[in-house]
């Protein structure tokens, strides 16, 4: 069973209906606001001069054709795409080390405790609670579960251990106060990769790094608000309903930051209760009243 | 003017390549829920093409989320 459907077997059918629909709203709202980043990052850094609209209204194109076709696809699309991830992950790595500078990390181990606990909330409110919405197709449409299982931990670390290593690049190239400072600290590391005058300025192959693992989290983030609102209105195809959504989703993408000031603080404050809402206390809400179920 | 005819020309495209097989096999509850997202759909766009103010959902969001972020704030900054 689906997210969803746990929820509203667990909590009852019209409680359960209503949180189903928050969570509906969530992915959804999050899919918008990852169009909004890409968006963001085209017309800041490679094509200032591009209006919104068409950059926002080809890449839903995309993920509409995306989820469209289906599950199937999705994943054959990531098996396609990890490869190519990884060689371009390996050579970024290989090219910036030369110009790591151990001194950068210093002053090591100063920091005090209060904001080392928020920086880790900061950094798993990325890499691990978002991957909430996963469950959406993850027991369903497994053959293997143990293997399938397995996967969900190793793709987590892994995904977790790939973000490490971007932020120990940065700090230790860029230094941790230019770091701070960038909306986009990778892409103008970057920028910086410059090899004997010879391998210079490949940073957009290195942001298509970026593109493909952005492109499949916001086909993850649609596909799941699309199957989660077809199992909420027990609809039998939910497949009417992905070219409404993503009509709406260009609407949402367009408005949902006025100006990149928003987008930081909503990332900074807001976004981290609102993933732990779902990624972490729905599941929890969810076994607790199971245990407690079993018992009466 | 010319946007919202647009948006109404794609709202068409789209009604015509999702509503025969819904009529074909007779699934009227979907074609309800088909109808309101896309009539929302076609709605907010339009609103969007004549430049009024749409309200923001993250907005709602920070207003809800304000006194719990600053208890947060309050204990680890």
């Amino acid at each position: 069973m689906s997210l969803v459907e746990v929820s509203e077997q667990v909590l009852g059918k019209w409680f359960g209906k209503l949180l189903s629909f928050t969570f509906f709203l969530f992915s959804f709202i999050t899919a918008g606001e990852l169009v909004y980043i890409v968006s963001n990052f085209l017309r800041t850094e490679v094509m200032p001069e591009t209006h919104a609209y068409p950059i926002n209204i080809l890449f839903i194109l995309v993920i509409v054709y995306g989820s469209y076709l289906g599950l199937e696809t999705i994943a054959r699309t990531g098996e396609l795409l990890f490869p190519i991830f990884v060689l371009l992950f390996t050579i970024f790595v290989i090219l910036i080390s030369p110009q790591i500078d151990a001194k950068q990390f210093q002053p090591i181990l100063e920091t005090q405790l209060k904001p080392l606990v928020y920086s880790v909330l900061i950094f798993s409110s990325t890499f691990s609670l978002p991957l909430v919405v996963m469950l959406m197709l993850f027991p369903v449409s497994i053959n293997d579960k143990k293997v399938a299982q397995n996967a969900f931990y190793i793709g987590t670390i892994l995904g977790g251990f790939v973000l490490l290593i971007i932020v120990s690049l940065s700090i230790s190239v860029l230094g941790a106060d230019e770091t701070s400072v960038r909306s986009f600290p990778s892409y103008a590391l970057a920028q910086g990769i410059s090899l004997g005058n010879f391998i210079d300025r490949i940073e957009i192959i290195m942001a298509s790094m970026w593109f493909i693992t952005i492109f499949i989290k916001t086909l993850f983030y649609f596909y799941a608000a699309v199957i989660g609102l077809g199992q909420i209105l027990k609809v039998k195809d939910h497949r009417s309903l992905i070219l409404p959504l993503g009509m709406i989703l260009v609407v949402v993408s367009l408005i949902i930051h006025p100006s990149v000031v928003h987008s930081n603080e909503y990332n900074k404050d807001t976004w981290i209760l609102y993933v732990s809402v779902y990624g972490l206390f729905l599941p929890l809400l969810l076994m607790m009243v199971n245990k407690i179920r079993k018992v009466f | 003017m010319i946007k919202s005819i647009g948006i109404l020309l794609i709202a068409a495209a789209i009604l015509w390549i999702e509503v025969p097989p819904l009529l074909e096999k007779k699934y009227k509850k979907e074609l309800l829920v088909f109808s309101i997202l896309l009539a929302i759909g076609v709605g907010l766009s339009i609103t969007l093409g004549f430049e009024k103010p749409i309200p923001n959902p993250l907005d709602l969001l920070t207003i809800i989320f304000k006194p719990l972020d600053d208890v947060i704030s309050h204990l680890l900054k």
